[in-house]
């Protein structure tokens, strides 16, 4: 089994971490409205990965809930969500990266959480992986009923968590996201906790 | 107009069209209740490719419609829907593969969707990372209520059709769901068409 461990993630960065079948993840809002992107790739062959649009056709319906498990591209169940403070997220939209932020009209280097992916991945001595669409927690995510969305300020206060089961052995990646110039984080990025065991 | 090429794709197989910049690609049902999974590339570099999970971002909404301006995973346009029949497409689904067939309904070795898309990307004998999610044309995927999505047959009548303006050079494919297991193609894979020129196709 995978050793019980805390990871610290400083605002705006990622982390990466091998884990066991049957492991829990927990990860906590330290301080507020900072959401989480959540990537999972299969330990053993790296291509397949937490897929958004299998998970979407194997519960049928956008975004999972508690008891309900992310599937891969390969349609088989990777993590499953076990507990749930705040249900208020968005498995709608991309990672922020590079291009957003130049969209965004800033100019020059910011971090994003799909660099921030694959830092942590390789970093960690995983490798090169793809960056698909993540799971993000607490990016609070509005549907209308014309099929509109918008994001919101997200809902968490200091202390909220998730806690996700894996159900393959996998290589995890997290980033506290670091977008400050639209609502997503709440407009000042914080740290994020992960507790394993 | 003038032709580049005009593609008859049979139900439940695949093929590969491309486009210069200012081109339209138009997609035609031809027996009505057909899927159509569609995917793009940037013929400059296949790395960089039409993504519904970026158009959804950018377009701030999980369908598409007329007017819309679909963006790459570079998050730059890369096509323009400028005339669409029909107003029903699902950006939000996978392509069927085999896995779908085998696992879940116990049919190995059923045509699907993931390996038709192929036809592109061996035809111009380009390496790719990952095949990208598809757009999927004409597919109807209703969102009800609290989140929960349905599966159900495409609206789309013979002869209904979607035109799409590349605003850079691209390839791709179409292919036309082999889905006849439950709804998503009328239970019956059926024939599309997929016409480029330099206006939309009106035949």
């Amino acid at each position: 089994m995978t050793d019980p461990r805390e990871i610290h993630i400083p605002a705006r960065t990622g982390t990466a971490f091998r884990v066991d079948a049957g492991t829990t993840i927990e990860i906590i809002d330290v301080e507020g409205q900072q959401p989480a992107d959540f990537w999972a790739y299969y330990e053993n062959d790296l291509s397949e990965y937490l897929s958004a649009p299998h998970t979407r056709i194997g519960n049928m319906k956008l975004i999972p809930g508690v008891g309900d498990a992310f599937l891969t591209n390969h349609r088989r169940p990777i993590v499953r969500i076990v507990e749930d403070t705040v249900p208020v997220h968005d498995f709608l939209s991309a990672a922020c990266d590079p291009w957003r932020y130049e969209e965004l009209g800033h100019r020059g280097w910011h971090a994003s959480c799909q660099e921030n992916l694959e830092l942590a991945v390789s970093r960690a001595g995983f490798g090169r992986v793809v960056c698909p669409q993540p799971f993000n927690i607490w990016t609070n995510f509005h549907l209308n009923p014309d099929g509109t969305f918008e994001i919101r300020r997200p809902e968490t206060k200091a202390g909220d968590h998730i806690t996700l089961r894996v159900e393959m052995p996998s290589v995890i990646a997290i980033s506290a996201c670091p977008q400050d110039i639209t609502l997503t984080a709440g407009l000042h990025p914080t740290d994020l906790l992960v507790r394993i065991r | 107009m003038r032709v580049r090429s005009d593609l008859v794709v049979a139900g439940g197989f695949g093929g590969g069209w491309e486009a210069k910049a200012g081109e339209f690609v138009t997609v035609v049902d031809l027996e009505g209740e057909q899927t159509g999974d569609f995917i793009a590339f940037l013929a400059q570099d296949p790395e960089e490719w039409l993504s519904p999970v970026h158009c959804r971002e950018a377009l701030r909404s999980i369908f598409v419609r007329a007017g819309d301006q679909l963006v790459s995973n570079r998050r730059r346009p890369v096509l323009e829907i400028v005339r669409d029949d029909v107003g029903v497409h699902d950006a939000t689904i996978p392509a069927c593969d085999p896995t779908r067939y085998a696992v879940e309904f116990g049919v190995p070795g059923h045509r699907n969707c993931l390996e038709n898309l192929w036809a592109a990307v061996r035809e111009r004998g380009v390496a790719i990372e990952r095949m990208p999610e598809p757009l999927n044309l004409f597919q109807n995927t209703p969102v009800v209520g609290d989140g929960r999505i349905g599966l159900t047959d495409p609206v789309s009548r013979p002869g209904q059709r979607i035109v799409l303006r590349a605003l850079a050079d691209l390839f791709g494919s179409l292919s036309p769901c082999p889905q006849d297991i439950i709804p998503g193609n009328g239970l019956r894979p059926t024939p599309m068409r997929a016409v480029v020129g330099d206006g939309p196709f009106e035949g």
